[in-house]
């Protein structure tokens, strides 16, 4: 099995493509959903020692959709929106919907984040030639860092450290402020596919 | 402010405060001396350190090598006899509501169990506690005061 501690900057490459592809596929989506258009960043790859993860606004509020993913690659997928943007996607199906409403609410915030994570996934799964399926989202609704480090515990068994692909979003409307975010983080037995993909590319 | 990260250990003498952002199932333990007016905290993310799959061991990581790297901390280290120490911890709650069953079950009520456990073994009384429910906690603790601030969204601040 490969560790975070083997990544080269050709694997590094690949992955933060990928990301790429696989963001901009879901703000596309994203964008068409609440028909405006939605920014995005350049998605950033970096891997991350444990203790480093919650620096960023750990207390930040947010509405998340939490994504196991499993096949080619195994990992997680968390999408992340401040609770006013996440209201606005609620409420492009739900009129009256929002975070806070456990039954529709809920249930719309999910299937968008079906539908963006489907099409990040397919983006990524088409990119590296392999399938990829994903669980049914789980939902919650609190501060950021208590989200994600639930979310992190298995993938903590792995490495102190952890590859974080994340894509920042932007509503033009609210300048410049984090409205929303993909991360996508590999486990690191995902990582010998990659390997792989990059000696057929080395090879040529 | 001395800010603990997930996994990690640190320790503080008053002035100082201790504080740990976001904790979701993770739960924040602190063992302290109310005389001297120091404490150390650890941020722990999982029950057991059999658990792991791969070397490079963050005694934080984990309950069962946390408490124990607590405990060293506080009497080798910084020289308090371990019959003068407290515990407090907050956390170990589960926010994914979802009827998702997890491969470890409710990893939060297991972290907190473990922390007890490891409580129990070294006679260190916990003093004080808040855990589970399915909100987010930010704690920071205050050695001059031996007081553990607990901030949440919903359900405001208090102290215990």
């Amino acid at each position: 099995m490969h560790r975070l501690s083997d990544l080269q900057s050709i694997h590094l490459d690949l992955l933060k493509e990928a990301g790429n592809i696989g963001a901009g596929h879901a703000a596309t989506a994203l964008s068409t959903l609440l028909q405006k258009r939605i920014e995005m960043n350049i998605p950033s790859l970096k891997v991350v020692p444990l203790p480093e993860v919650l620096d960023r606004d750990a207390e930040k509020h947010v509405a998340t959709s939490y994504i196991e993913v499993s096949g080619g690659f195994r990992g997680c997928f968390f999408m992340m929106f401040e609770v006013n943007l996440a209201n606005k996607l609620i409420r492009q199906l739900v009129p009256d919907g929002s975070v806070f409403d456990n039954d529709m609410g809920k249930s719309a915030f999910c299937e968008i984040s079906n539908i963006l994570c489907g099409s990040y996934l397919s983006a990524i799964s088409s990119f590296f030639h392999t399938q990829l399926n994903q669980s049914p989202p789980n939902y919650a609704v609190d501060m950021e860092g208590a989200i994600l480090g639930e979310g992190l515990v298995e993938l903590s068994l792995y490495d102190d450290s952890i590859l974080l692909i994340e894509a920042e979003l932007f509503d033009q409307d609210e300048k410049n402020r984090f409205t929303g975010e993909f991360l996508f983080i590999p486990l690191p037995e995902s990582l010998d596919l990659l390997f792989s993909m990059a000696e057929g590319k080395s090879s040529m | 402010m001395i800010q603990v990260g997930l996994s990690e250990i640190k320790y503080a003498e008053s002035p100082e405060k201790l504080r740990t952002m976001g904790l979701g199932s993770c739960v924040g333990v602190i063992i302290y001396s109310e005389a001297g007016k120091c404490a150390a905290m650890a941020h722990v993310m999982l029950p057991d350190s059999s658990l792991a799959r791969a070397g490079v061991l963050q005694p934080g990581k984990y309950a069962d090598t946390a408490v124990p790297e607590l405990v060293r901390l506080m009497t080798d280290i910084h020289g308090f006899s371990i019959r003068a120490l407290k515990a407090k911890m907050a956390g170990g709650a589960e926010m994914f509501r979802s009827s998702r069953v997890l491969p470890m079950g409710s990893i939060g009520l297991r972290n907190t169990e473990a922390v007890r456990v490891q409580l129990q073994h070294y006679r260190i009384p916990l003093i004080a506690e808040e855990t589970g429910e399915d909100y987010g906690r930010t704690v920071e603790f205050n050695p001059e005061t031996g007081l553990l601030m607990i901030r949440t969204i919903f359900s405001g601040e208090r102290k215990i």
